[in-house]
């Protein structure tokens, strides 16, 4: 290529192409296989059929956060979009008439859907009311153990229900329901004429991860629930998968919902799947599987901090944490914060999402009870079942049963942070790094601590090994920066024998090696916030895996600041 | 395809993944463009195809699948990016490291395997560098469009940007891809 025919379209293409057309590499395919491999267990965001619904208790959360998913979800060409900001909506809305009237028509099509799809209003006599009782889950002892701590809540307020419905030919029952004012939870017993078929639920031919993992894809996959009262839906909340074991034939189950509103007296909860069409070409149908009506009414209303804004005297300026709920329960404790990450347009014409300057995001606050309980956060299910475009809904673990108040401390990024977060500060950003090398740990060490931070970590209680798993199990202490909607990880230090595969591309006809190596899950139990990170290894052995006891971690030392002079406690108050 | 886009829509995951395979190679080469190594093309390749499956119920139409994909996957390019430039240097001088060395894994095999260095190696390697040395903005553009074929009307809706504006673009980018590829091979002269 010469300066002259550079000038070329043509050869300028041709340049481009042959130096830019980068194949894509069989591990970049191997990725892709297991996005698609987990799709099922992903849930969709469907377009809105909520509309804000009159709660008797007048909480109005979850349905504020429903309109702005709904109104997030009039963007096509911006489908990943974070949630808008209401300032930036209205400012919108009052600038492009038609999208405003266009807006309001969805909301009434909305509404009229309701009516369909919600109106169920249950008669006094058929709600179930919550009562005190052992529930047949936990009897076995073969439920994870992560989860005995919630055996206590479920215990002194539960229901049998016994619905039971046909998914995929097994026959699903609704066994228990489990609910205070702010979660739910559902105990469910799967069975199937013939028995499972385990193998067929491997993830890879020729895979070897544990019965554990094969289980979570017999669990029914459930849409968003609606809840309902009086015939009016509420909210739209995931349903999360937690655990699932076998006894005999049979598969127990249990997910757990965090309604977006606080559960008012009368209470319906209606469970869908999306059923696939039975003739070719037909299109796949919501489908109800599960519809219960529940009399709260002797249930006892939560603790709560109270809806408002906080203002923050930080070190960065005055900072803002909207909280739209906080409430403490026997079942679990709930936050929700009003999202305000604002959107941008780049020169580009790219936006951008990222939090405004003058809010307070929750993932830099230290939270402390008055009982001197650290308090984390603990991923709802499978970490993943979260919208992003609405509030930020959360639970939080270490709340004391005696705790009168919460403290808020902010946690500010130090300058040497800030600085590395421009763009252009490569070497800052490289000194800072210099600073957290990746960490190794013997994990086989029970009681070692893993600080992660000057302000806390993880101590290892447990290490497991078994059907080809290992299991560690992770107690923060203190505060925990990465506890926010990701999951501390560790990672073996050396690369245990992994699963081969082969992929043909079917456009060159090239066959690729690619390699697979395990399947991470990380749960956690509710009230310690302790969680366990169960890697599933795919052609690992463990005889091989009870070998590998080094570990590495990432850190941020240098991160991060306490501003005590900036905390500010509220107390709790009782619900009316 | 729009059979499979219903289903899809309906939760119907193998429709969703066969339609996304359909699209994935302009999708890696995106990725490619912005993120500048394999690695990180990979994972946000991966992330795309999480929240295009979350999303697709709201897919209305109103643009070309192929540039719906597009804009999710560039999102996630770019917030990649974003988390990156946060976590670690990344390449300050665009496909420095992993990302040359890749391609040069796959360049040197197939040398091998033909049994002689190709004469055009160089000149992609040249190509190569100086398109590293661009901004991911125009490196963007110039895969858009040249590599993937887009029409302008279709690099518009995907980035953002008039008609107008993408046309001032290409020949910007081309100008300054121009001048650093000159100004690296100053006094030498290829064949392509």
């Amino acid at each position: 290529m010469t300066p002259e025919n550079l000038n070329e379209e043509h050869e300028l293409k041709r340049a481009v192409c042959r130096a830019y057309d980068v194949p894509m590499p069989a591990k970049a395919q191997v990725k892709l296989e297991e996005a698609y491999a987990s799709l099922r267990s992903v849930p969709q965001e469907h377009a809105e059929t909520a509309v804000p619904g009159p709660a008797s208790t007048g909480d109005r959360s979850g349905a504020a956060s429903t309109a702005e998913r709904s109104s997030a979800g009039r963007e096509p060409v911006r489908p990943t979009v974070r949630r808008r900001p209401t300032r930036a909506a209205q400012g919108e809305a009052a600038q492009v008439g038609k999208r405003v009237v266009k807006r309001s028509a969805v909301v009434a099509i909305a509404a009229a859907l309701v009516v369909l799809l919600g109106g169920t209003a249950f008669a006094a006599s058929s709600l179930l009311q919550m009562k005190a009782g052992d529930v047949p889950f936990f009897q076995s002892g073969s439920n994870l153990p992560i989860y005995n701590s919630l055996q206590a809540g479920v215990a002194s307020l539960n229901t049998e229900v016994g619905q039971s419905a046909v998914v995929d030919d097994m026959t699903v029952t609704l066994d228990t329901v489990s609910t205070d004012r702010n979660i739910i939870n559902l105990f469910f017993t799967i069975e199937k004429e013939g028995g499972f078929d385990l193998a067929a639920e491997s993830i890879y031919e020729g895979s070897n991860e544990n019965e554990w993992t094969r289980l979570q894809q017999i669990m029914p996959l459930f849409s968003q629930a609606q809840i309902t009262s009086a015939g009016e839906l509420l909210c739209k909340s995931d349903v999360n998968k937690l655990d699932a074991y076998r006894e005999g034939d049979k598969v127990k189950c249990l997910m757990r919902i965090v309604p977006g509103v606080v559960l008012p007296d009368e209470v319906g909860v209606l469970l869908t799947d999306m059923v696939k069409p039975q003739v070719e070409g037909g299109e796949l149908m919501e489908r109800t599987l599960f519809e219960v009506g529940l009399d709260l009414s002797t249930v006892a209303q939560p603790d709560e901090l109270g809806a408002q804004d906080i203002v923050f005297q930080t070190s960065e300026g005055e900072k803002t944490l909207g909280i739209k709920r906080f409430t403490r329960s026997e079942l679990g404790t709930v936050f929700i914060v009003r999202n305000d990450e604002v959107e941008t347009i780049e020169e580009g014409g790219r936006p951008v999402y990222h939090p405004s300057d003058t809010s307070m995001l929750p993932q830099l606050l230290k939270m402390t009870d008055d009982q001197g309980s650290a308090l984390n956060f603990v991923n709802a299910g499978d970490g993943m079942g979260y919208s992003p475009a609405a509030d930020y809904v959360m639970e939080l673990s270490g709340m004391s049963k005696d705790a009168q108040s919460v403290t808020f401390t902010p946690m500010a990024l130090t300058q040497s942070a800030r600085e590395a977060g421009e763009p252009d500060a490569i070497d800052k950003r490289k000194a800072l790094n210099e600073a957290n090398p990746a960490q190794e740990v013997d994990v086989s060490q029970i009681g070692a601590q893993l600080p992660t931070t000057e302000y806390g970590g993880y101590e290892i209680t447990s290490w497991k090994v078994s059907d080809n798993t290992v299991s560690i199990g992770l107690k923060p202490y203190g505060w925990a920066p990465e506890a926010f909607r990701s999951a501390f990880e560790l990672h073996s230090v050396d690369t245990p024998t992994a699963l081969k595969d082969e992929y043909t591309d079917p456009e060159t006809g090239e066959t690729y090696g690619g390699y697979h190596t395990a399947v991470q899950y990380h749960k956690y139990d509710y009230l310690t916030g302790e969680q366990i990170q169960m890697t599933s290894y795919y052609a690992a052995g463990d005889n091989e895996l009870q070998n590998l006891h080094l570990y590495s971690y990432r850190t941020s030392f240098g991160h991060y600041l306490e501003e005590s002079a900036a905390a500010q406690t509220l107390p709790f108050v009782a619900r009316t | 395809m729009i059979d499979l886009l219903q289903r899809a829509q309906r939760g119907d995951s193998d429709a969703f993944a066969e339609l996304f395979e359909q699209h994935k190679l302009p999708l890696w080469k995106a990725a490619v463009a912005v993120l500048g190594n394999v690695d990180d093309a990979a994972d946000a390749l991966q992330d795309a195809t999480i929240k295009a499956w979350r999303a697709i119920p709201r897919f209305e139409g109103r643009s070309h699948l192929a540039t719906w994909f597009m804009r999710i996957l560039l999102h996630a390019s770019y917030d990649l990016l974003r988390k990156r430039k946060r976590e670690t240097p990344y390449a300050p001088e665009g496909f420095s490291g992993e990302f040359s060395a890749t391609l040069l894994a796959f360049d040197e095999q197939r040398a091998i395997v033909g049994g002689k260095h190709r004469p055009d190696h160089d000149v992609i390697i040249d190509v190569r560098d100086a398109i590293g040395k661009l901004s991911s903005d125009d490196r963007l553009l110039l895969t858009l469009f040249y590599v993937n074929d887009f029409p302008v009307q279709q690099v518009a809706e995907t980035m953002n940007l008039s008609e107008g504006a993408v046309r001032t673009r290409l020949v910007r980018a081309r100008d300054r891809f121009k001048a650093v590829y000159l100004s690296e091979n100053e006094g030498r002269e290829v064949a392509l």
